[in-house]
């Protein structure tokens, strides 16, 4: 199963890396930059995939005291993280040449930042705590409290930092090269992170039936 | 149109680096958790038929 | 039930009044510290006391299990997991004890905050309702956690990576409302509500989760 779902991934990414080179249009404003957005959409959105499956993870551990649902969170969270570090890397490149500078508080950056932050603090969590037990349950609290505060982040932070320009508004200036492009990417950069997702989980679940291995090695 | 090229290389150069250090990661941790028989280490469910 | 609960809780404080006195301790040097910075920058008055207790109120949660977890004092919290029902109503005792002590400090540092700043206080007629309700959200959400590290060597740094992120709104409310505070004279009517709802969003889900932290 994983083998033909890396295939199909390797596949839609082979075509999208295709279509950005040779498809898409370089965007007349901003040029070639503009093509990193693609990516950006693609990686923002793979990061609420992580982050939902860390918060669901978590709470069906917390119900249910099922192992497999605490690896399936520290997979998302994990996993998440990484594309949330790739949104918020990408992010400044494309700012940089379009708003003249490399971060402003814009309320989508500001609260990609904090959850950021919550979800980097659940991975500290877990390498700091030594009884798995108490891992779980501390971790479990820390991402079930994270993902209610997203939606609570994203209001504060709009509220907070007035209007900003949106993305949406570009959208029916956008040819359909550039959506098929987008689409494409959208479902490779969802498919692998997917795949890491399930990859992350079967480590994990490796790792709480056998000990032999994990003595003497750092929880990382 | 403005010359952007650098920048969008810079990009997808980050997008990389940061999603392929990940991969390895999780390629070397897979290693550890699912060794190959023979390969020296042993799979904790064939310590345990040992110990058994 | 709640009698018994708060009477421990209560007598417990009595016991270490050593963790209180630290915690004015360090409110104390910190508004020390603040009064000599502001001789360069003006920071705002109720921003310098929202700091203070953010900080302050972490160290001083961490603490929160310590007795009911230290080695003669284990035994009290043996004899609560037994009677059923008991762990939800320690939540509430608990998070109300931290509260009171954490309002009572805020309390006694608003007075030497105007005393080494030679305030008038006028902000304290507005500025009371944003720090009451946020104190208590906050207290709510490092209740929860002091329960998850108690007895970890490096709790006080993991209760503060734990409850800033995952406070950042209320935070960031709590802020917003005193600034604007600042600049109108009055409470901000959305940003107080945004304060209210983490608030209560905190204490519900705190005390949800607690019986699964401590019931291991």
């Amino acid at each position: 199963m994983i083998r033909l779902w890396t295939f199909g991934v390797v596949i839609v990414a082979m075509a999208s890396g295709y279509c950005i080179l040779y498809v898409a249009p370089p965007e007349a404003m901003q040029g070639y930059v503009q093509k990193i957005f693609y990516i950006h959409i693609s990686s923002a959105l793979s990061m609420y995939v992580g982050f939902l499956s860390a918060g669901v993870g978590s709470l069906l551990y917390l119900l249910r005291r099922a192992e497999w649902a605490d690896a399936l969170a520290v997979a998302g969270a994990e996993v998440g993280v990484v594309f949330c570090t790739i949104v918020l890397t990408t992010g400044p490149i494309w700012a940089r040449p379009i708003w003249g500078v490399w971060w402003t508080w814009d309320p989508r950056l500001t609260s990609t930042l904090f959850c950021w932050l919550i979800f980097v603090s659940y991975i500290l969590v877990r390498h700091a705590l030594e009884n798995p037990e108490r891992r779980r349950l501390v971790s479990a609290a820390v991402a079930i409290i994270g993902l209610l505060d997203i939606p609570i982040i994203h209001f504060a932070v709009k509220l907070w930092r007035g209007a900003h320009p949106s993305v949406k508004g570009t959208k029916d200036a956008m040819p359909m090269e550039m959506y098929t492009t987008l689409y494409l990417t959208m479902t490779a950069v969802i498919g692998l992170a997917t795949l890491l997702i399930r990859l992350r989980y079967l480590i994990e679940r490796r790792r709480e039936t056998g000990n032999f291995l994990q003595e003497g090695m750092p929880y990382a | 149109m403005p010359d952007t090229l650098g920048q969008a290389l810079l990009g997808y150069a980050v997008f990389g680096v940061i999603l392929g250090g990940y991969v390895i990661r999780l390629l070397r941790l897979w290693r550890s958790t699912h060794p190959k028989p023979g390969s020296g280490l042993t799979s904790s469910a064939e310590w345990r038929g040992h110990a058994g | 039930m709640w009698s018994t609960l708060w009477r421990i809780e209560s007598r417990g404080i009595r016991r270490d009044v050593i963790g209180v006195a630290e915690l004015i301790g360090f409110v104390v040097l910190s508004l020390l510290i603040f009064a000599f910075v502001t001789r360069a920058v003006s920071i705002p008055a109720p921003l310098i006391l929202w700091v203070t207790l953010l900080f302050g109120g972490v160290l001083y949660l961490g603490r929160s299990f310590d007795r009911e977890w230290a080695s003669d004092g284990s035994r009290v919290l043996e004899g609560l997991r037994m009677i059923p029902g008991a762990i939800p109503r320690l939540f509430w005792v608990k998070w109300g004890s931290n509260s009171l002590v954490l309002l009572l400090v805020s309390l006694l540092a608003t007075g030497l905050l105007m005393l080494f700043l030679e305030e008038p206080g006028g902000w304290l007629a507005w500025s009371w309702l944003p720090l009451v309700i946020g104190l208590c959200g906050f207290s709510a959400l490092g209740t929860l956690f002091a329960a998850g590290v108690v007895m970890q060597t490096r709790r006080e740094y993991l209760l503060a990576i734990l409850c800033y992120p995952l406070a950042i709104p209320l935070i960031l409310a709590v802020s917003q409302c005193l600034t604007n505070g600042l600049a109108t004279g009055r409470v901000d009517p959305v940003w107080i509500k945004l304060t209210a709802g983490c608030a209560l969003l905190y204490i519900t889900v705190a005390s949800l989760l607690f019986p699964y932290l401590v019931e291991e």
